[in-house]
């Protein structure tokens, strides 16, 4: 395996698939890719958000993202990208055509229905993925 | 105490199923690569403890002992396991989901690896219910393989 991808959105649940992924990284030496999803409509880009908006809402990203990449020790490899649109399917499309190997996620991410055990990003990914599926609790 | 995220257990649910056996194949290149032992464990409704001793109208097909039937399908698993990864067999009587989570609260390994998809018309793309059901309710992370 030499390539996972981590897809994050800055919540706790997110934080513990980042723990897990590098542990797992670290063991069988792939590279960790962060993936963040800004969802963002592409239509709703176009036509009506101001590019004040869309900055503001990458910026966060970019936040997000490089508290993510931090966490990695020297020695492994990593990369971090940031996309818009719907996060399930954003991240889908990004394991198949960047060869993904792996996907390791939190089972819950920022939506927060109480007693949902597992995210209806996560559950989608989990059941659609062509690769292996490592959700964290 | 294993310090946080580090793995040290893996449990590997088995069936006999080729999606069962990718699952121990991946099992044991982690557990290679982080030291982790391999539980492997096959869940059956029926045991030796459920064979009946008189012989049966039935065909021999439906009423063999299941013994012969468990054994193979642990050993397949187990030949999957390279020399230099710790493996324990298990095996429960039950209902699957439900007896790998008892196992997975009895042994407390740090990872579940389980086939995913059903090879199946009818549920297509869906989990089975087994890793739907393992998924939904574990506590720890599990490893859906496709």
């Amino acid at each position: 395996m030499k390539n996972i991808l981590v897809p994050i959105d800055g919540s706790e649940g997110s934080d513990r698939a980042v723990t897990q992924a590098i542990d797992l990284a670290e063991a069988i030496g792939a590279k960790i890719n962060f993936l963040y999803v800004a969802n963002i409509n592409q239509l709703a880009i176009n036509a009506c958000l101001s590019d004040a908006i869309l900055e503001a809402v990458t910026k966060a990203g970019n936040v997000i993202l490089d508290r993510a990449m931090e966490m990695v020790p020297s020695g492994i490899e990593k990369e971090s990208f940031s996309e818009t649109g719907s996060p399930a399917v954003v991240i889908l499309d990004f394991a198949t055509s960047n060869n993904m190997d792996l996907i390791v996620m939190g089972s819950r991410g920022l939506g927060v229905v109480k007693g949902v055990l597992l995210g209806s990003v996560s559950q989608y990914i989990v059941e659609q993925s062509k690769c292996p599926v490592l959700v964290v609790k | 105490m294993p310090g946080e995220g580090e793995i040290t257990r893996i449990l590997v649910p088995v069936d006999g199923s080729a999606m069962s056996d990718r699952a121990v194949r991946m099992a044991a290149q982690i557990a290679a690569g982080v030291g982790a032992k391999i539980y492997l464990l096959h869940v059956s409704y029926f045991d030796s403890a459920t064979d009946d001793a008189r012989e049966s109208w039935l065909p021999e097909s439906i009423t063999a002992p299941t013994g012969e039937q468990e054994e193979a399908i642990m050993a397949q698993a187990r030949a999957l396991v390279p020399a230099a990864v710790a493996v324990e067999c298990h095996h429960r009587t039950g209902a699957p989901a439900e007896q790998i989570l008892a196992f997975a609260q009895q042994h407390q390994p740090e990872l579940i690896v389980i086939g995913g998809r059903k090879v199946n018309a009818v549920t297509g793309f869906l989990l089975g219910s087994v890793s739907r059901d393992v998924l939904q309710d574990s506590p720890i992370p599990v490893l859906v393989i496709k």
